[in-house]
């Protein structure tokens, strides 16, 4: 570019910035106020950070110093140490943790005797005394063990010094039945299963009653005192029968559960409902319903009314006193009836006894076409004429009688029979 | 494409900051021995130590590069003294720049302001003369999208090499931009073929080329210009 172009560009320029001058310093103070906002955003965020992280660590820490404590030992406790064969006694066993705490152990323990033929124990912690002798009896949790010695003492080497009944106080519904068990104390400390020896007793019979080994059958709502006696020793045990709660709908059902009938024809439903207590009873609170009134409509009250062919569900819907809803439903078939029916021939007949004529019976249905239905035929007076699948039979008796013919309830039109003898006509005089 | 020059970390690091880092982070352990809630006063302190001794002045010279103030108020006033000094140093060079780019003296202005501005927001670290490349590149830049707008705005979508400067009473009017561009920041700005053309995108082949074209025309507006 020549000096001399350059020079008059410089200075067109240098015009233009003296007349429209820069300012420096408000260009400056934006850039540095857009900085001083980013850092205080910056110093924000890591406070912030630092107080989370802080935050999380301690959450973290105090989480990892919670750790479950470690089961360190087992106790086996029980109310004696000793028992008189066949005697029960129930083990309880309470874990120390490391950090300190006990806790009462109830599932996941495995119980074991060192000595079943001394006394066994059972999956629950009860111990059953079975012969004298002293048995290790162990209870585990995940490889710790606890150790209860039960001593099983000789009958007859200790005095009774108590006796009492276990439950005290038990509850039953009629007809229900409790086990009692009367134990003894001994004078050496020792427990013992007195059911079979002690003698057992009802004061309030109608209410409960107990058999020789205590067990409770409870007859009416009630209270009764069961006792137990033994060696001048007495225990008694409170038993509540309650009342009977009653009885509620278990189903329900309609009644016929299945029914055919003519078209035109009604039938009354019955809805039966089952209760818990084992009774039925028909249940009058039910909203029936069809499943196709073309076929069969029913009334509120359950009445069944056949329209068309075919066939129906009936349901019978009952909402109880809980608002359980129970339903029940019905196969209702409709077949044609008989509309009409029809003997012939239309006579009258005339018989000499023992003579026949045979009649037919013509049905109609309510489709307009024949069929061949069950038909009952009936003499007015079967002494005169009697008649059997329409074939009428003069009687001793001399006399008229009108037979006809039923089919689904539809009577036919009477056909006149005469019994007697036949009257020669008349005929032309031979001279 | 501006580029501004990489942050660097390492630099940040220095002895003291990674000595309180080391205290924190064993300040921290000591806390994870600590038993149950007592764990959150050497922990706290220790994170704490972290963020406000070493994190923060780290980001703060990354940012604002070296400054003897500990504080941040002091420390933005320091950085903002030192880039008024070197802009004041470059303002006269700039302007020249601004109004032989943009025949409006106004936009001109304006665009220098805007670039200064930013190049003040985006410019991390020490403040070194590559801050001016970084200015005129900025300036370019917007220069660039006031021309397109302008372009958009009155409707006229012809160009496509790049924005029409406005037929103007400077000789350089009669340029195309990126003549105009590459002529100015060579001769006035005294940038370098290989500068201009990273300072806009293009191959250095191009810029030398625009730069070529610029010459011969100026030279020929000099000669006519030269005729009585």
């Amino acid at each position: 570019m020549r000096d001399a172009l350059r020079e008059r560009l410089l200075s067109e320029a240098a015009l233009h910035a003296k007349t429209n001058p820069a300012d420096l310093d408000r260009a400056l103070g934006e850039g540095m106020s857009t900085i001083r906002r980013r850092l205080v955003r910056a110093w924000v965020v890591v406070i912030v950070a630092a107080v989370l992280v802080t935050a999380g660590l301690v959450a973290l820490r105090v989480l990892l110093d919670r750790q479950p404590a470690v089961l360190e030992s087992i106790a086996v406790s029980a109310p004696a140490s000793s028992l008189h064969p066949e005697a029960i006694l129930q083990l309880s066993a309470e874990a120390t943790y490391s950090d300190g705490s006990h806790s009462p152990l109830q599932d996941g323990v495995e119980w074991a005797s060192d000595n079943l033929a001394v006394a066994g124990i059972s999956a629950d912690g009860k111990a059953t005394a079975v012969a004298p002798g002293v048995a290790g009896l162990t209870a585990t949790v995940d490889g710790v063990s606890g150790r209860f010695e039960l001593t099983v003492t000789t009958p007859g080497t200790a005095s009774l010094k108590a006796l009492r009944i276990t439950p005290g106080d038990a509850e039953a519904d009629p007809g229900g039945k409790i086990q009692l068990l009367a134990e003894g104390t001994y004078s050496d400390g020792s427990l013992g299963r007195l059911n079979v020896t002690a003698i057992w007793g009802s004061r309030d019979p109608g209410i409960a009653t107990v058999d020789g080994d205590g067990l409770v059958t409870a007859a009416a709502p009630g209270t009764a005192i069961i006792s137990a006696s033994q060696d001048g020793f007495e225990a008694t045990a409170r038993i509540t029968v309650n009342t009977a709660p009653p009885a509620k709908i278990s189903g329900l059902a309609i009644e016929p559960a299945e029914l055919t009938i003519k078209q035109g024809q009604t039938h009354q439903m019955i809805a039966v409902a089952s209760y818990t207590d084992g009774t039925t009873k028909p249940e009058s609170s039910v909203t029936w319903s069809t499943g196709n009134p073309k076929v069969a409509t029913i009334s509120a009250s359950g009445l069944v009314t056949a329209q068309g062919l075919g066939q129906v569900l009936i349901e019978a819907k009952h909402v109880d006193a809980d608002g359980t809803e129970w339903k029940a439903q019905s196969k209702v078939t409709v077949e044609h009836a008989v509309i009409r029916v029809v003997v012939g021939p239309a006579g009258p007949h005339a018989l000499e006894p023992g003579a026949t004529v045979q009649l037919t019976a013509t049905v109609t249905y309510s489709d307009g076409k024949p069929g061949k239905p069950v038909i009952t035929w009936a003499s007015s007076r079967p002494i005169i004429a009697s008649v059997s699948n329409g074939l009428v039979r003069g009687g001793p008796v001399q006399g008229q009688v009108t037979i006809t013919a039923t089919a689904d309830g539809v009577s036919s039109n009477g056909v006149v029979v005469s019994v007697g003898p036949t009257i020669p006509t008349q005929g032309p005089v031979k001279g | 494409m501006c580029e501004l020059p990489k942050r660097r970390w390492r630099s940040s690091l220095t002895p003291l900051r990674l000595v309180l880092a080391v205290l924190a982070v064993a300040a921290i352990v000591a806390g994870w021995l600590v038993p149950d809630l007592l764990s959150a006063l050497p922990i706290g302190a220790g994170l704490l130590t972290f963020a406000v001794a070493v994190l923060m002045p780290a980001i703060r010279e990354i940012e604002l590069g070296a400054s003897p103030s500990i504080k941040l108020a002091p420390a933005l006033k320091d950085r903002e003294d030192e880039l008024r000094s070197v802009f004041e140093r470059q303002k006269g060079d700039m302007e020249y720049c601004a109004h032989l780019l943009c025949d409006n003296a106004e936009t001109a202005r304006s665009l220098l302001e805007a670039a200064w501005s930013q190049s003040t927001n985006a410019w991390k670290g020490p403040v070194t003369p590559q801050l001016r490349v970084y200015t005129l590149c900025v300036f370019v830049e917007l220069l660039k999208k006031h021309e397109h707008w302008l372009q958009s705005r009155e409707g006229k979508t012809k160009g496509t090499k790049g924005p029409k400067t406005k037929n103007g009473k400077s000789p350089l009017a009669r340029l195309s931009y990126d003549e105009r561009v590459a002529v100015v920041l060579h001769v006035f700005a005294n940038l370098t073929v290989g500068e201009i053309a990273g300072m806009t995108d293009r191959p250095a082949l191009e810029v030398g080329k625009s730069l070529a074209a610029a010459e011969e025309k100026t030279n020929r507006l000099a000669l006519e210009e030269g005729r009585p």
